[in-house]
């Protein structure tokens, strides 16, 4: 299980933005640049459909798989109540010819796309993952030099966190209230539910780059 | 004669030595063909004459530590009974192999169990099967706990994986598992080979499907080099076995490992091909 909210911020202030988290996390940035394929099961295969993402690190020496199924979401009352959305996620390591795997049980290329960026990692009631990527598509098949943004002046901010059922409540809180501190910059919401950029991100983006940071 | 071990550990051999460990532990008679790093109980494991061990005098090693143990692998080799026409394997078979290892001085250490389990796709249109893959294999191994494999045979393709992906097939839904077998049984230690002898059941039956043995060799993880120490115990142990007049032998298929992208290096992943394989084998058999 994981909780998720996500944002967006203008290219223009991510770098007040890097100031912040990094004053709030104390521990340089990883850098990311990760090649995303999504799959999807052909027309005959399986009773419904299904999709899967395989994910390839490319900033590693030796580039590394990881095959990512995203499931439903948590649905009742309880769930429409709450800001941040849980659902269910499950990751796994895999050899470097997984993609050549899928292709051969019956999957097919839906989209690709690469996401490079930044993340920092926090302890803060939970552990939070904060992602800034501008996420960006490809005009060839798999030419990841050649990616163009899709949103060019715009990166998406995701904010995560992993969960169980036993303990969504407090990772939910935790999340909620590390949300406060990035308010001045972006408003984060459930995927899917966008307020757009925040009024007083340019102020706050000043502020910061002015002050040099904050702690 | 002073000999030099791949680790760089010395043995000092003495003619007159008994002629079927000679065979069994250096290659020749006489000497080693390819060094090899050995243990005194290695030398010692198939001669009943005490009086050996002391003729042997090993020497410390030299040069450079041996690699650690995570850039290194074992190889192993997988044999599976292959009864005589008109015959099946039956647990008294299994009894009398497992007598044989400790008939060698095997010594008898814990239980080992591997899982093989049959994927199948689950298709709207049947007539379309012929565009899936018509054997999907995935196999978790004693030596990998945190490990799943995937064989698709026809294709020549071996996926390792987390053991996370048999949840992530579970929530796919467009493979489901069908059926799955058990590799178990017990484990033995015999000098620088560890051996594994285990009879093949349905995880909800104890029916015999067959019977399997991993020969693992501890000091080597290149296939080539270990090709003939492998070679000389695989004679010797059939030699064995055959002293008991059983209905059929042990046979060793060596896949084609390059087909499958993997090096002279080994992996666990050769150990996946392996026991594809073997099942590909044990099928056949029953069938015949």
């Amino acid at each position: 299980m994981e909780c998720v909210v996500q944002g967006i911020i203008e290219t223009q202030h991510v770098e007040a933005l890097e100031i912040l988290l990094q004053g709030l996390c104390g521990v340089p940035k990883e850098r990311l640049r990760i090649h995303e394929l999504c799959l999807k099961s052909g027309p005959n295969l399986g009773a419904v459909a299904s999709e899967v993402r395989l994910l390839c690190d490319l900033e590693q020496p030796e580039p590394t798989w990881t095959v990512r199924h995203v499931g439903g979401a948590m649905r009742g009352a309880g769930a429409e109540q709450i800001s941040v959305l849980v659902r269910t996620v499950v990751e796994s390591k895999a050899s470097k010819n997984v993609l050549r795997f899928f292709y051969t049980l019956g999957y097919k290329l839906d989209h690709e796309l690469l996401r490079v960026g930044f993340a920092f990692h926090f302890q803060r009631g939970a552990q939070i993952t904060v992602t800034v990527t501008s996420v960006n598509k490809m005009l060839k098949l798999h030419a990841t030099e050649e990616a163009v943004p899709v949103t060019p002046g715009i990166q998406l901010v995701e904010v995560t966190a992993p969960a169980s059922s036993d303990n969504y409540t407090e990772v939910v809180a935790a999340i909620s209230s590390f949300c406060e501190y990035l308010a001045p910059l972006l408003h984060l919401s459930k995927p899917n539910v966008s307020a757009g950029v925040v009024p007083t991100a340019a102020a706050a983006a000043a502020s910061l780059m002015s002050n040099g940071g904050v702690t | 004669m002073e000999e030099k071990g791949e680790n760089g550990g010395r043995v000092r051999i003495e003619k007159g030595f008994n002629q079927l460990l000679c065979r069994f532990v250096f290659g020749s008679t006489t000497h080693y063909q390819k060094p090899v790093n050995v243990s005194p109980l290695t030398l010692a494991c198939f001669c009943s004459d005490d009086v050996l061990q002391d003729r042997v005098s090993i020497l410390p090693p030299t040069g450079q530590p041996p690699p650690s143990p995570a850039e290194t692998m074992p190889l192993k080799w997988l044999l599976h009974w292959q009864p005589n026409a008109g015959t099946t394997v039956n647990s008294q078979i299994l009894s009398e192999v497992s007598q044989c290892v400790e008939s060698i001085n095997g010594a008898k250490e814990g239980r080992w169990k591997s899982t093989l389990t049959f994927y199948r796709p689950v298709l709207r249109d049947q007539t379309l099967q012929a565009e899936y893959p018509r054997d999907c294999l995935g196999i978790s191994l004693q030596e990998q706990p945190n490990k799943y494999y995937f064989i698709l045979r026809s294709q020549r393709i071996v996926l390792e994986a987390d053991s996370t992906i048999q949840m992530i097939m579970e929530k796919l839904q467009s493979y489901k598992s069908r059926v799955s077998l058990y590799f178990e049984g017990f484990q033995y230690q015999l000098g620088d080979f560890q051996l594994r002898v285990g009879k093949v059941v349905p995880t909800h039956s104890e029916n015999l499907r067959g019977i399997v043995m991993e020969v693992e060799y501890l000091p080597i993880s290149s296939l080539d080099k270990s090709r003939q120490i492998m070679e000389d115990f695989v004679d010797i142990w059939q030699e064995t076995v055959s002293k008991r007049s059983l209905p059929g032998h042990f046979m060793h298929i060596e896949p084609n490992f390059a087909e499958y992208g993997l090096s002279d290096h080994y992996t666990s992943q050769h150990t996946a091909v392996q026991y594809a394989i073997v099942m590909a084998q044990l099928i056949a058999s029953v069938r015949n």
